[in-house]
């Protein structure tokens, strides 16, 4: 049944024009209406982290924490010129920094970081700066099309898959011209648009270079209703990022444009509908993408920001491949309403998101393209506690121990965005690779609702040295973007080199209404997922011949061994073989020797318990209470894998306990909110045999803050994993204050 | 192992409730029936412009029917198209998802059931929902409202506050200035009025086209009665909750139309509100589709001219009934189901 701000933009085109909310829209007498939000938001968490005023960003420079108080307010301005004619727009002062304590923003250090305020009057993000956002004009000649909107737009009336939500910090932040017709009394409606390309992200490497001006994509969807049981629908994109040609040096005619990245994206489908009862919907999607990829805009990155990274070393980043791709998504989607008149209802989708899959503008967050709910969003970075390169220093959790809350959605995209967000968030990962099934049962009887999945998971990223062998592993089209290491799924993790994976989810959800005073929510749910990955699964692709290291423990010959049949290419480049060291007199391997193609094998055993209690107090105040259990078996390579020599490692044992408040009141009309969590629980690390452990220095004590001399090891870029139980107490909450009016 | 484990308790949990379950085996008290596919108010009225959760169909009253239940009566509203449960989209700045918002596992629709209970002409309120724009025959007038709305809470407390401003309004008009004893007194009258007439019911569910709720006895004085008027309006809800802005600004801006968690009109096409509206009709109904009585259409009491609304009453043999439809104890024969005009 799932059909499935800063963040003012949460609301931002519907609530520019809900500034009329009234039952009908007296077009002849306000000729300008204002309205708006104010929202106070206050933090706390013991992780003491007071970057900004919202938990979570990956952007290096911008600040991230769980403490502070802060103010928004936001005007929202809206003009009937005519019947035909309405003007949008937002006035938009914003958290960020914007700190109760920075007592208006005065002062500060121009030369320092700019996070937690430090920069005053000097940064807009710490001097309450207000932004002009959401500026729209929109037309309703009432002939030739049925609306033209020029300017702001959220573009959410497209496809999840091709077009959909791309909010960055505000939804409506992409500015574009959007022409909205139909014909045969609306049994053929389309849609077009322009939409100005967004050179923060909308590019490889998170940029669409030097020359942006003329950056856009194109978009065009229809649909024809043959009648009310079959529609036929078809969508295309084109994206064209242009850079100046650089054999062009004749500036008397003009100058040349040359094609940065190009990505283009058709599909079709179709839906049928039986009644009521019975809806079939299928759709099935074919893109193209070419990065530039012959060093045209130069070989480095540095101070060029046209360059195009042509392939990537094992863990890049950028939000679509690099070269050129194609590839097919599709999905089949069956709904079957309660045929029996019983109050069951099933909802079945296949689907295949392609390896190779581009659409660069397809939703980022807020859709959610598959059935399944997927990870759960408590572990979603590496480490047992979301550190992403947490055995080094200086790489503390930033979301925190207890993750976000409640499970994940699906995007079409590698290019997932969770910035800027708060614990209690959705959080989206993403879903290209997948392909699978999932069934969900939903029953309704009475004041009991039962709902259940089962969703089955392959990968078309089910590949050895990305898929081609005649590449170093560390020369790939993929950004491997942190690597698939960790408890759950790095939610924007796609690609890594060696893969063989299958996922199985089970859910079992239930609410109940207990007929007392204004009833009581009851809720509980219950989740297991079994994941099983293989990664590098043939003994060709191991890094050292066999028998390399000596078996007890004194040493290795480094003889490589070469995947390619010209002897080129080894894993032993990256994953270099150990040095030995003595521990109280035993003398043997720093780690374990990758010398077996099960080293690195992943297999999880996840489950999760819920159970809560809601109850609306009084007309004003609901308030809820809910524990949730993660009990997580997991074997998720040893020390020769050791996280990718990345990050922190995670097999062994994972107990976690969260507890949870929430609370909303309403006060004369202002609504006020309050989510408190904690989370605690332990990890007790099983990193397998084969090396010996080594005690923990001053440097590791200063580095990752374990304790002196406490069991662990040195990995091969230096970082330390410990071997020592962790417990871990992560306390944090949420308050806010919000009045529309 | 594990799998088949967890699933399987599930799997006999939904078959022994599915077995338990009887929906046909309650006594229906009453059906009432409105033709499909006129969900489009006036005849004008267009639905917002590519909104997948709200397409033809989804505001179409197919039929309204009451079942006796032990306590109370639990009302079914069927709808032409399956009724979109909220997904989980963050949808305001706050970070609230609309699946926390719309607890009651629907987001898209209102429906306003006005109950006539004593038939008597002139007794009762004549007046509709705030934002509904639709006056009621004398006739009709209405002792008891059923409010079926995504955020019963929510909208209770701005009904409050709506009537309490208006009820202020009126005694300001009629008395001038109010002192605090005065107010208090008003205050306390809504209040009385509130519990007494509106209902906002919030034992729900939602099953694929088909809404259903539940009325206690204590709220209707009883179950539903077949012989009781019953005027039924559905509008599009609206998420939004609003205070009224503070006059400080008030040569610039216009003060909006009070409006009760509902989408409005005007004419063009948008996509966060209904199309098709009259020019120069500030007053127009935002309401999809009604039910009216045999002689007369929706066009007409959704139209520029606004008679007032006569309500329905199942138990007249001039109106429609569903062929197992009883009277009020939902028993003896009922006459084959005659659509009311659209």
């Amino acid at each position: 049944m799932k059909m499935k701000s800063m963040r003012k933009g949460a609301v931002a085109l519907t609530a520019a024009a809900a500034l009329l909310p009234a039952a009908s829209m007296a077009q002849e007498a306000p000729k300008l209406q204002i309205g708006g939000t104010t929202y106070t938001k206050w933090l706390y968490g013991n992780q003491r982290s007071q970057g900004a005023m919202f938990n979570f960003t990956t952007i290096p420079g911008e600040g991230y924490g769980e403490n502070g108080i802060g103010t928004e307010l936001e005007l929202l301005l809206n003009a009937r010129l005519s019947s035909a004619v309405e003007v949008r727009g937002r006035i938009h002062s914003r958290f960020s920094q914007n700190f109760w304590t920075n007592f208006g923003g005065f002062g500060g250090n121009p030369n320092g970081p700019c996070i937690a305020g430090d920069c005053g009057e000097f940064d807009p993000r710490s001097n309450q700066y207000i932004k002009l956002r959401g500026i729209a004009v929109t037309l309703t000649p009432g002939y030739l099309v049925d609306s033209a909107t020029i300017g702001a737009n959220d573009f959410g009336q497209f496809d999840p898959y091709v077009v959909g939500r791309i909010r960055y910090i505000d939804r409506d932040n992409a500015y574009g011209a959007l022409v909205q017709g139909s014909a045969f009394e609306r049994k053929l409606t389309w849609d077009a648009a322009g939409i100005a390309l967004p050179r923060l992200w909308a590019g490889p490497n998170f940029t669409t270079g030097a020359f942006h001006a003329t950056d856009a994509s194109y978009v065009f969807q229809t649909k024809y209703a043959f009648s009310e049981l079959f529609d036929l629908g078809g969508i295309f994109q084109y994206t064209l990022d242009n850079e100046l040609n650089k054999t062009d040096t004749t500036l008397d005619n003009g100058r040349d444009l040359y094609p940065r990245f190009r990505n283009g994206v058709g599909g079709i489908k179709a839906g049928l509908h039986l009644g009521s009862t019975i809806d079939v919907r299928g759709a099935f999607y074919r893109s193209y993408m070419h990065a530039e990829n012959t060093n045209y805009f130069g070989a480095s990155g540095n101070n060029n920001p046209a360059w195009v990274p042509k392939s990537f070393g094992l863990n890049g980043y950028s939000p679509v491949p690099a070269g050129r791709k194609e590839d097919n998504t599709w999905r089949f989607d069956v709904t079957v309403n309660d045929p029996l008149d019983i109050g069951l209802s099933l909802n079945a989708q296949a689907f295949s998101i392609g390896a190779d899959y581009v659409s660069i503008m397809a939703a980022r967050r807020e859709s959610d393209v598959l059935l399944t709910e997927g990870h759960d969003a408590a572990f979603a970075f590496p480490g047992p506690s979301n550190a992403a390169y947490g055995v080094f220093g200086g790489n503390p959790t930033r979301i925190g121990y207890g993750g976000w809350t409640n499970e994940t959605q699906q995007v079409a995209t590698i290019n997932v965005d969770n910035e800027f967000t708060d614990f209690d968030e959705p959080m989206a990962e993403t879903a290209i690779g997948w392909r699978g099934l999932t069934l969900n049962p939903v029953f309704t009887n009475g004041a009991l609702d039962l709902a259940g999945e089962y969703s089955y998971i392959t990968y078309n990223t089910n590949w050895q040295a990305w898929g081609d062998d005649t590449r170093s592993i560390t020369d790939t089209d993929y950004p491997g973007t942190e690597l698939d290491t960790g408890v759950g799924h790095n939610f924007r993790t796609a690609y890594q080199p060696f893969q063989d994976k299958q996922t199985h989810i089970a859910v079992a959800k239930a609410r109940y209404v207990l007929d007392f005073g204004r009833g009581i929510d009851l809720f509980g749910k219950f989740k297991y997922i079994y994941e099983n990955d293989k990664r590098l699964n043939n003994a060709k692709y191991l890094p050292f011949q066999e028998g390399d290291c000596a078996v007890d423990g004194t040493g290795c010959a480094n003889n490589k061994r070469f995947y390619d049949p010209e002897g080129q290419f080894s894993t032993g480049d990256y994953f270099g073989n150990p040095g030995t060291v003595t521990v109280d007199g035993v003398t043997g391997y720093k780690w374990k020797p990758f010398d077996n193609i099960a080293d690195d094998d992943r297999e999880l055993n996840y489950t999760s318990f819920n159970l809560g209690a809601g109850y609306q107090m009084t007309d004003d105040l609901y308030m809820s209470l809910a524990y949730t259990k993660y009990l997580v078996d997991l074997q998720d390579g040893n020390t020769a894998l050791q996280g990718y020599n990345l990050h922190e490692m995670v097999s062994g044992f994972h107990n976690r306990n969260q507890l949870a408040l929430r609370a909303k009141y309403i006060l004369a009309g202002v609504e006020f909110g309050l989510e408190g969590q904690y989370a605690f629980g332990s990890f007790r690390p099983d990193f397998g045999p084969g090396f010996v452990p080594q005690l923990a220095t001053e440097k590791q004590v200063s580095d990752v803050g374990v304790a002196l001399g406490s069991r662990g090891f040195e990995g091969r870029y230096g970082g330390w994993n410990s071997l020592e139980t962790r417990n871990f107490e992560h306390v944090r909450l949420k308050m806010f204050m919000k009045a529309q009016f | 192992m594990m799998l088949r484990r967890s699933l399987l308790p599930l799997l006999m949990a939904v078959l022994a409730c599915a077995c338990a379950r009887g929906t046909r085996g309650d006594t229906l008290l009453f059906s009432l029936e409105d033709p499909r596919g006129d969900d489009h108010g006036d005849g004008e009225l267009r639905y917002p412009l590519r909104r997948d959760d709200l397409q033809p169909g989804a505001l179409d009253l197919l039929s309204l029917r009451a079942y006796a239940e032990s306590g109370g009566t639990r009302f079914e509203a069927t709808f032409a198209q399956p009724i979109p449960r909220p997904p989980r989209r963050t949808v305001d700045v706050t970070g609230t998802t609309l699946v926390d918002m719309a607890r009651h596992g629907f987001y898209t629709l209102n429906l306003d059931v006005y109950v006539d209970t004593d038939r008597a002409e002139g007794s009762g309120r004549m007046d509709t929902m705030p934002g509904r724009n639709l006056v009621l025959a004398p006739g009709s007038a209405w002792e008891r409202a059923l409010v079926l709305t995504p955020r019963p809470f929510e909208a209770r407390e701005l009904l409050r506050k709506l009537w309490r401003e208006r009820a202020r309004l009126e005694a300001q008009r009629e008395q001038g200035s109010l002192g605090e004893s005065a107010v208090r007194a008003l205050d306390e009258q809504v209040e009385r009025q509130l519990a007494a007439r509106v209902f906002f019911p919030t034992r729900i569910r939602v099953v694929g086209a088909t809404v259903s709720f539940f009325v206690p006895e204590d709220f209707l004085g009883g179950q539903a009665q077949a012989t009781w008027g019953y005027a039924v309006a559905v509008t599009g809800a609206s998420m939004d909750r609003r205070v009224e802005m503070p006059a400080f600004l008030g040569g610039l801006t216009a003060p909006p139309l009070p409006g009760m968690m509902v989408v409005g009109i005007s004419p063009g096409v948008f996509p966060d509100r209904f199309g098709g509206g009259r020019l120069g009709d500030p007053g127009q109904s935002p309401v999809v589709d009604l039910l009216v009585p045999e002689g007369m259409s929706q066009r007409e009491v959704l139209g520029a001219k606004a008679p007032a609304w006569p309500a329905v009453v199942p138990a007249s043999p001039a109106l429609p009934q569903a062929p197992d439809a009883g009277g009020p104890s939902g028993q003896g024969d009922a006459p084959a189901p005659v659509p009311p005009q659209g």
